[in-house]
């Protein structure tokens, strides 16, 4: 609640600062006037607008921290720019108190405090401006700076069309290796602009040898410690990514450098890496499951324990304690229905629910890790959640379940481990035997 | 300024009213009698948190116990863990890392080429000879994964479908302290935050009535090589995130027990009352230690009860006590440390770190390590199939493992029937089991003289990386901040090996 107030209140932020701003400028524009107008009464207003500067300053300072707490911004940006913030609200408390009492100073240190005012305030204004609109806003597109580069690649109907050199390699020299070797300004006299120049090498021969990613220059140069003269990106630039890397290397060997190979080719991992810097035409959006803390406090309290797995997915991990339990488990978990789907991991281990409790249980459709051990349920319960088509391992030691009721687990393609220690199965029947034959790891005691 | 006088009193309580008052007249004097120019500075003085090593507002308890917000960082493989540390570095050449081509080379000296110019420690630098060394011991191949393990570890190769060996750990630190801190806390300098801190700090308590990070230390093993409380400390983490140290014997953990005399009756009362006493504390100095020293107070109220609970070992079966070895009915050996081990996580104690000292054989290796594995292997075995049968493996993580392994040439005289040999961390042998890692799978080689690694190294911070991975973390993101800089427990290093998940 606090925490939703203070950041309600810190994103006026923005909004807030440009008083400060506008105060503190127009007070240096008075005093110009005042100084150079021949207008001594100008002294006043002068006072006045540092004075009002001073305070919307510390305002903006105080708003900015309490946004600063919500995070996520860079930290290093953040650092800078909350501390030029502060000096520039006692920077100008300090300009108001010397200009309000000139005649005890010098003119000379009224006009260096007011300087120092304006640098501190270019200066926070300017890392406030790279926290939120990003570090290469201001110069992206400025006439001597580098043009913004189009980092995603061609416009794809579907994955499979998708080839690693044009669709994942090249956004990653357009991003990281273009802004030197490109036409114009070819370092080294390397052009990676496109497949065919890149064949063509630099200065120091061929970028890569088909088939030899050890011996490519390309792959050399890019994992060179850092500090190594040889080292590309050059100058302290963004270095690749060890997923580059790899995509790299894989191409090289795997791939033999030919510029058609397909992404589908390539190993699971770099797909999986590689399927959302895709432009896909009309591509499914991952939709995230907001997480309801309230509720998640309320089941706190009611004796679960929650864990969030995923923040992106919202999958949770819910634990019913057995002394927790105090033989509600039925009612307790009705409390669970309004989270049905987001449970992936859920423990009732020894908290006395039965038969009945798992029809709501096989409710929870996204339910990968299931553990119910030492309950007094039986065949009939456990065939009500044949219908969790996503669940990985089950553990029912210490329950009633009888060969009879493996036949309904056998329908869990997903299944790959289930517990049936200090159970009545015996290890051996046919049953058992032939679900391990399909991959489930079937364990029972020693 | 004025407010801060007229501000209302929290408690309702007179005495602790009485405090409020006196503290405000204080810092009403002190902040205001400097006039208006220390009102900029006065608001930095408050500022002083986001400056400090603390950049949040201390979290409550209720709010601590849950971890970081945006944690974790991808979805998890594993909820618990337990490093069976085995401290003073065991030789991989005698247990798991076989190099049968030693058995043509022994006695003869070490290459040079293979040495490398290592450095070696004063210990054995100044021999006149290093004589390669093959072990005394047998290894054969076991289970559907045919791993290697010798004749030491009887129990241990029963269970080899479960582990995964990473045979090519290396480390840069050759000796003991220097080498354990660096693989509990990420820098061989004692200061940083334990892997275990880092751990509850970033991921919080799934149980209110236990500490999440617990400590057991073996009595029944050679102390020679001493451990200090700082490998399970908090660094600069806020303190309520250190280990708590189970002792073997009447006490587990020191000062819980109600004096003699006392009934306890008004424990509670007193604790509350202790409570708003550090509250009006908390609140003027926004001292995160006093937020730690209220949650450890109130941990250790409900550890009263939970503690005797979790080390009453009476309502074990005898069936266990045989298959974790007869040692496990003797608190504080290892094998009842494994015992309780396995009890603590299913009461979902997030990180159980056990240590076993004595592995440091520089002479009589034969004699001493056979009887380190006495002393272990069962227990460890059983730990392993116990967890397995209970279905906790699935989500719980297990590692086994020393600071360093054992150099291949002989320290002091190689005798037909005795040798030694000297710290080595180019490579060693460590297993992990359970949660996320692949089972009976070996990763890394080393070369036949067992000296160097040939293939896939693992460097400490990388399997730092792969542990923080297995919960979910991504260990380049768990960051405290302090002194001016952003820690983490793999320093500016660290790659997750992929190669060992599932």
């Amino acid at each position: 609640m606090i925490q939703d107030l203070i950041t309600f209140i810190g994103r006026f932020h923005p909004l807030w600062v440009h008083l400060p701003i506008g105060f503190l400028i127009i007070a240096v524009f008075f005093k110009a006037y005042e100084v150079f107008g021949k207008r001594p009464a100008m002294q006043e207003a002068v006072n006045f607008s540092l004075l009002l500067g001073t305070i919307s300053a510390l305002i903006a300072a105080v708003l900015g921290f309490m946004l600063s707490q919500s995070g996520g911004y860079e930290d290093d940006l953040l650092d800078i720019h909350l501390v030029a913030g502060w000096t520039t609200v006692i920077i100008s408390g300090i300009a108001w108190w010397v200009n309000k009492n000139e005649p005890r100073f010098s003119k000379k240190l009224n006009y260096i405090v007011l300087g120092f005012m304006i640098l501190a305030l270019s200066v926070t204004g300017h890392f406030g401006g790279s926290l939120t609109h990003g570090e290469d806003y201001l110069t992206a597109f400025a006439p001597f700076g580098e043009k913004q580069k189009e980092t995603k690649g061609r416009v794809l109907a579907k994955v499979e069309d998708a080839e690693v050199f044009t669709d994942v390699i090249q956004p990653v020299f357009r991003s990281k290796c273009q802004s030197c070797h490109r036409p114009g300004k070819t370092k080294g006299d390397l052009n990676l602009v496109s497949y065919e120049t890149m064949l063509k090498g630099g200065e120091n021969g061929p970028v890569f040898i088909a088939a030899d990613a050890e011996k490519s220059e390309l792959i050399r140069r890019v994992t060179l410690p850092y500090d190594h003269d040889d080292f590309m990106p050059a100058e302290g630039k963004k270095p690749l990514t060890e997923e580059e890397i790899q995509i790299l290397i894989w191409w090289i060997a795997m791939g033999k450098a030919d510029p058609k190979v397909s992404l589908m080719a390539a190993d699971e991992e770099i797909i999986a890496w590689a399927k959302p810097r895709l432009n896909i035409l009309g591509g499914e959006k991952m939709i995230a499951v907001s997480i309801d803390t309230v509720h998640l406090k309320a089941l706190e309290k009611m004796g679960f324990r929650v864990r969030v797995l995923s923040h992106e997915s919202g999958a949770l991990d819910v634990v019913l304690p057995s002394d927790a339990a105090k033989n509600q488990a039925s009612e307790l978990l009705k409390a669970l229905l309004p989270i049905k789907d987001q449970i992936y991991w859920l423990s009732l281990a020894g908290t006395g629910v039965q038969d009945a409790d798992l029809n709501q249980v096989a409710q929870f459709s996204n339910l990968q890790r299931l553990r119910i051990e030492n309950n007094p349920i039986s065949d009939s319960g456990i065939s009500s959640l044949k219908i969790l088509s996503k669940l990985e391992s089950l553990n029912l030691n210490g329950t009633k379940v009888s060969e009879s009721g493996l036949e309904a687990l056998s329908e869990i393609h997903s299944l790959k481990s289930l517990y049936l220690w200090n159970t009545v199965i015996d290890s051996k029947v046919a049953k058992v035997e032939k679900m391990k034959a399909e991959g489930v790891k079937v364990v029972f005691g020693n | 300024m004025s407010h801060h006088h007229d501000a209302p009193l929290r408690s309702s309580n007179r005495d602790l009213q009485e405090i409020e008052k006196n503290m405000d007249r204080r810092r009403f004097l002190t902040k205001t009698s400097l006039g208006l120019g220390s009102l900029a500075l006065g608001s930095l003085m408050g500022m002083e948190k986001i400056f400090a090593e603390n950049p949040q507002t201390p979290p409550l308890l209720s709010e601590s116990a849950n971890g970081l917000a945006g944690l974790p960082h991808f979805m998890p493989k594993a909820k618990r863990v337990i490093y069976l540390f085995q401290s003073g570095g065991p030789s991989q050449l005698e247990l798991y890392d076989y190099k049968p081509k030693l058995m043509d080379l022994h006695g003869q000296e070490l290459p040079d080429s293979v040495r490398d110019g290592q450095r070696l420690t004063g210990m054995s630098a100044d021999q006149s000879s290093f004589p390669m060394t093959a072990s005394a011991f047998k290894f054969s191949q076991y289970g559907q994964s045919r791993a290697w393990v010798s004749e030491l570890m009887p129990h241990t190769a029963e269970i080899v479908d479960e582990l995964c060996f990473i045979k090519s750990m290396q480390t840069g630190q050759i000796n003991h302290d220097p080498a354990i801190t660096f693989f509990q806390t990420g820098h061989q300098l004692p200061g940083r935050p334990s892997m275990g801190a880092w751990l509850s700090y970033g991921l919080g308590s799934d149980n209110q009535n236990l500490p999440s990070f617990i400590v057991l230390v073996s009595k029944n093993a050679v102390q020679d090589q001493p451990l200090y409380a700082r490998l399970w400390g908090n660094g600069f983490l806020p303190s309520q995130y250190q280990g708590i140290q189970f002792r073997s014997g009447q006490d587990p953990v020191l000062y819980l027990g109600n004096p003699e005399n006392y009934d306890g009756k008004d424990r509670r009362e007193m604790l509350d009352y202790l409570k708003s006493l550090n509250e009006v504390q908390l609140d003027t100095y926004g001292d995160p230690e006093i937020s730690a020293r209220i949650a450890q107070y109130e941990m250790a109220f409900r550890m009263q009860t939970s503690v005797p609970e979790i080390t009453d070992m009476s309502k074990e079966p005898d069936s266990v006590y045989e298959m974790y070895g007869e040692g496990s009915r003797d608190p504080g050996t290892y094998a009842a440390n494994c015992l309780l081990a396995r009890k603590l996580i299913e009461k979902d104690v997030k990180f159980v770190q056990l240590y076993h000292q004595g592995w440091d054989q520089h002479g009589n290796l034969p004699g001493g390590i056979k009887n380190q594995c006495q002393k272990t292997d069962r227990a460890t075995a059983a730990l392993i199939k116990d967890l397995k049968q209970r279905g906790l493996l699935e989500d719980t993580l297990v590692v086994w493992g020393g600071e360093f392994g054992r150099s291949v040439y002989s320290q002091g005289t190689l005798s037909p029937d005795n040798y030694g040999r000297d710290h080595h961390p180019r490579c060693f042998t460590k297993w992990m089991c359970g949660a996320g890692v692949k089972p009976g799978f070996t990763y890394g080689e080393t070369d036949d003289f067992g000296y160097n690694v040939v293939k896939d190294p693992v460097h400490v911070h990388d399997l730092q990386a792969t542990i923080l991975h297995l919960f979910g973390i991504d260990h380049e993101k768990l960051t405290y901040k302090h002194q001016g800089r952003r820690f983490r427990l793999t320093d500016v290093e660290g790659h997750v090996v992929k190669g060992i998940l599932t």
